[in-house]
């Protein structure tokens, strides 16, 4: 069973394009260890969630992590019949490296989106974050469930520039950075592994999903038969993030935000 | 020498369940191997439960990068007895 994963920051549609893939003959596909999304059955995959911060902080931390948790020893045992097993997952980036190097078949698709739609849609400065992908508003209170899945975020190392001024930060500072660093990772996963790691744009996928997830099948070597039917069947699913932004647009941040707005861009550049 | 033993851990993360779940009587029991999901109460909420229980009984300064450590009781057992 070939084995492939898919990156982004979240906020990427990845709930849908799990859905969608599984939809595709032969086959399996997770969303975070959960086949097809479906996170009212047990995880297919081991899951990985504190260990998301490890491993964002050391090398050796990810490689241990992919051993335990993604190896082929992990794999064979799953109790599927696929030809192909795909997990899209928040996580990926910070284990790209490692799951190039364990798996020499396995082909990574990263999914990069604007950096202004994707700070806007992450940041939460009220109520509950039923999908918390970004740094909250640091005052805002937050349920257990939003205070577990935060101990697994990346945040600056601690011996790093970046943690001296992290305190002193919005969210949407905080946000702009998890972005940087997020796709930071998975340009260096293309830079080493060339070929066998594609880069997206989020947007191609709202101008034209069929092509969008034929260009994810042909990199990953799936049958590109029966797109329209996979994608049609994953729009049942709605996510339970409500609709609309909780932040202005770039234009109403503050000066010190945009400028870190900027920088960031330029680091990472457009695909 | 161990400053933290083992069937306190079990006892705390069984009675921190039990509290978060408002039972008496989990899925499974805790053992020594337990591990999150493993009762299925072992659950994100719980585990927040635990992380702060654990830290005010051994009264130890748990930052959130210590956080991994409690996804299981062998770990967790590994790293109080790392730090205390």
């Amino acid at each position: 069973m070939q084995f492939h994963a898919i990156a982004s920051t979240g906020r990427t549609a990845t709930t849908f394009l799990a859905r969608a893939l599984d939809n595709l003959d032969g086959i399996a596909a997770c969303h975070e260890g959960y086949r097809a999304a479906d996170k009212d059955k047990t995880p297919l995959l081991p899951l990985i969630n504190l260990e998301n911060r490890q491993a964002y902080f050391s090398a050796e931390k990810a490689r241990e992590i992919v051993a335990a948790k993604r190896s082929g020893e992990v794999l064979a045992k799953l109790d599927i019949e696929a030809d192909a097993l795909v997990d899209v997952a928040y996580y990926n980036p910070v284990i790209a490296m490692a799951l190039l190097e364990q798996h020499p078949d396995l082909k990574l698709v990263g999914i990069i989106r604007v950096l202004e739609p994707f700070v806007r849609s992450a940041t939460a400065m009220e109520g509950e974050d039923l999908l918390p992908v970004g740094w909250p508003d640091p005052v805002k209170p937050l349920s257990p469930r939003e205070r577990f899945i935060e101990m697994g975020r990346i945040k600056p190392a601690k011996d790093s520039a970046d943690a001296q001024s992290w305190d002193g930060w919005s969210a949407i500072m905080r946000n702009i950075w998890l972005w940087r660093e997020t796709n930071a990772l998975l340009l260096a996963a293309l830079e080493r592994f060339g070929e066998r790691v594609l880069l997206l744009p989020f947007e191609e996928l709202s101008a034209d999903a069929p092509a969008f997830l034929a260009r994810i099948a042909d990199h990953l070597g799936l049958p590109t038969a029966r797109i329209p039917e996979a994608l049609e069947a994953a729009k049942h699913h709605h996510n339970r993030k409500s609709a609309g932004y909780q932040i202005g647009p770039l234009t109403e941040w503050s000066e010190e935000e945009r400028n870190f707005a900027h920088d960031a861009q330029t680091r990472i550049g457009r695909i | 020498m161990a400053e933290v033993a083992i069937g306190d851990l079990v006892s705390l993360v069984e009675e921190s369940l039990c509290q978060v779940h408002g039972t008496d009587s989990l899925s499974s029991p805790v053992t020594e191997n337990s591990k999150m999901g493993e009762p299925e109460e072992w659950d994100s909420l719980s585990f927040i439960v635990i992380f702060t229980a654990v830290a005010a009984k051994y009264d130890v300064e748990l930052a959130d990068d210590d956080a991994f450590h409690f996804t299981s009781i062998p770990a967790m057992y590994a790293f109080l007895n790392e730090i205390l």
